[in-house]
């Protein structure tokens, strides 16, 4: 059951928190691909269980893992068009058999005979066998059996490369499940937040549909609820991303970031400060491994032996590049935290965040102020002079806060070029 | 009319934060600080006060706005483009006279209280700005004069 923390007051009618829900909405995947997404994930289930499959009868739970299990999938690159997602399928599977056979064994139930469904478009990969899917969308199936006498779902997963035959394979203790459901009781919805957000997330995409489509749209239904803490994950996966774009080798993975947001989420009041506040929690724990002279080392808070840096950082270099990332996030956050204008804000967000993205929602933060003003619906708070950020353009309802006064309509004049004496 | 008395002390009950720097029969100013955005601006108000009301009232730049710190400046990306919506200031050509009302729709009257108008669209039209600065686009509206008819020049 969803936990709800109430706090009353509007969530983004500080420009900043404003711009930075709009940015994850643009580069999070949409509720229409989360619909699309689901609707995949569930027909690659019943096609490796198929009558004929060499899995038939064979998997015992197929679910969602990583950022799919907890509503914080993005776009896996800067282009914004590619989603990676994760499943677990749970076989029933002697466990004498060895990660090569399990992994080559799902590649052969998923990839079928030639002509049939996924036939060509399935990839056999370290961990997972992958689903291409031609928008773009990717679907990434690890194979797992359950390990008995162990928590729910904790499970083998099979580590074996394909490609380097002499590479020693070997299993893994694995808990995604249990990961997903500690993530979420660590990161409570705040109501009045995610409601909010999901409002603004909807009625972007009502609008980018439109935009798509020739036809009405149909009012998109909400799928999920997001606590602020996962709206931060998101954006700093999309920083991390970009970080690593054009850089060689692993780079720090999300489940990592998840646990050490999730450890630190729920101490702050807005989205700009739980990720100021976020960066700041993950630069420290990278400075006390600098200090002390070693690696992170992070496991799975419900299962030990689920060590979520197993592959990352390989080395002190890799660790020190991400703790000079870390500390160009902080820097860059605090600017924002300051006296700040807008061109100056959009410079610091397209460069943590994507040009594309910090673009787009200066220009709806310009668009819905401006309709705002010319509709005489402008609000403003008397003593400090800040403009009160309209919610999701005209039709919004206003805040209705006492510190809150709406500025009577008016009109623009003047001509620029006008060399008129006053 | 609303007297310089009232005027300031509206001011003093909305803004506690804006200070008078002159106060006659002829005209009364403040200066003071807002944060529309995020950045912050000491902008400077004078009320010119004229026995004819009317005259006060459509006069295109009574109260006059200026911006002190930090100086408004047009976009790198277009050099030359003007700020939208200013009057040119002949005292001082940094800062430029904001453009907050429409004199002919007689948005704003010395009856009308400084700080519950021209304070409040000041702060519309620097949230506008940074708009401008920030995409090319001036979203708040507004109406431009028609420019005046050519004279035309007889020649011989």
């Amino acid at each position: 059951m969803d936990k709800f923390i109430s706090r009353p007051g509007s969530p983004f009618d500080g420009v900043l928190d404003s711009l930075l829900a709009d940015i994850s909405i643009r580069i999070q995947l949409s509720q229409t691909d989360f619909l699309k997404a689901v609707a995949r994930y569930e027909s690659v289930s019943s096609w490796i269980d198929r009558a004929g499959s060499p899995l038939e009868d064979r998997v015992a739970v197929f679910y969602p893992q990583g950022s799919m299990a907890i509503g914080a999938v993005i776009a896996a690159r800067a282009t914004n068009d590619e989603f990676d997602l994760d499943v677990v399928a749970q076989l029933d599977l002697p466990d004498w058999m060895t990660p090569q056979q399990v992994l080559d064994l799902l590649f052969k139930a998923i990839n079928g005979k030639p002509g049939s469904r996924y036939h060509g478009k399935v990839r056999r990969r370290t961990r997972c066998v992958t689903v291409e899917y031609a928008d773009n969308m990717h679907i990434d199936v690890t194979p797992a059996i359950r390990r008995a006498l162990t928590p729910e779902r904790e499970s083998w997963i099979f580590h074996h490369r394909a490609e380097a035959p002499d590479e020693r394979s070997f299993l893994c203790i694995a808990n995604p499940y249990g990961f997903a459901e500690w993530f979420k009781t660590s990161t409570p919805l705040d109501a009045h937040f995610s409601e909010a957000y999901i409002e603004r997330a909807a009625a972007y995409e009502q609008v980018a549909l439109a935009a798509a489509e020739s036809e009405p749209v149909p009012t998109q239904q909400p799928v999920s609820r997001k606590s602020k803490a996962v709206i931060v994950l998101q954006l700093l996966k999309r920083w991390r991303n970009l970080c690593y774009e054009d850089r060689a080798g692993r780079r720090p993975p999300s489940i990592l970031l998840s646990r050490l947001i999730a450890d630190a989420a729920n101490h702050t009041d807005s989205l700009s400060e739980e990720l100021l506040h976020q960066a700041r929690h993950l630069l420290a724990v990278f400075q006390t491994a600098d200090r002390d002279g070693r690696l992170v080392h992070i496991a799975n808070p419900v299962c030990d032996e689920d060590v979520l840096t197993d592959r990352w950082p390989e080395s002190p270099q890799s660790q020190q590049r991400f703790l000079d990332d870390l500390e160009h996030l902080v820097h860059q956050l605090e600017r924002l935290d300051g006296d700040c204008d807008l061109p100056e804000m959009k410079e610091i967000l397209a460069n943590l965040f994507g040009e594309a993205p910090a673009a787009s929602a200066v220009t709806a933060f310009g668009e819905g102020m401006g309709q705002a003003i010319q509709a005489g619906q402008s609000q403003h708070r008397p003593g400090v002079g800040g403009l009160v950020i309209p919610a999701i353009g005209l039709g919004a309802p206003a805040v209705t806060a006492e510190s809150v006064r709406t500025t009577p309509a008016h009109t623009f004049y003047g001509e620029e070029r006008t060399k008129q004496p006053c | 009319m609303l007297t310089t008395h009232a005027q300031s002390e509206r001011m003093w009950i909305a803004w506690p934060g804006f200070r008078a720097i002159h106060a006659s029969d002829r005209w009364i100013g403040w200066t003071g600080k807002l944060r529309p955005l995020c950045q912050t601006y000491r902008i400077r108000i004078i009320l010119t006060l004229d026995r004819d009301v009317l005259w006060s009232a459509i006069l295109p730049c009574n109260p006059r706005v200026t911006v002190e710190a930090p100086l408004l400046r047009g976009r790198p990306e277009s050099p030359g483009e003007p700020i939208p919506h200013h009057y040119p200031n002949r005292l001082c050509s940094e800062q430029p006279v904001l453009c907050l009302h429409d004199p002919l729709k007689l948005e704003w009257h010395p009856v009308d209280a400084i700080a519950d108008t021209i304070v409040p669209w000041t702060i519309d039209w620097l949230a506008c700005y940074e708009v401008w600065l920030a995409t090319g686009a001036w979203t708040g509206g507004g109406r431009h004069p028609e420019p005046s008819p050519r004279r035309h020049v007889r020649r011989r």
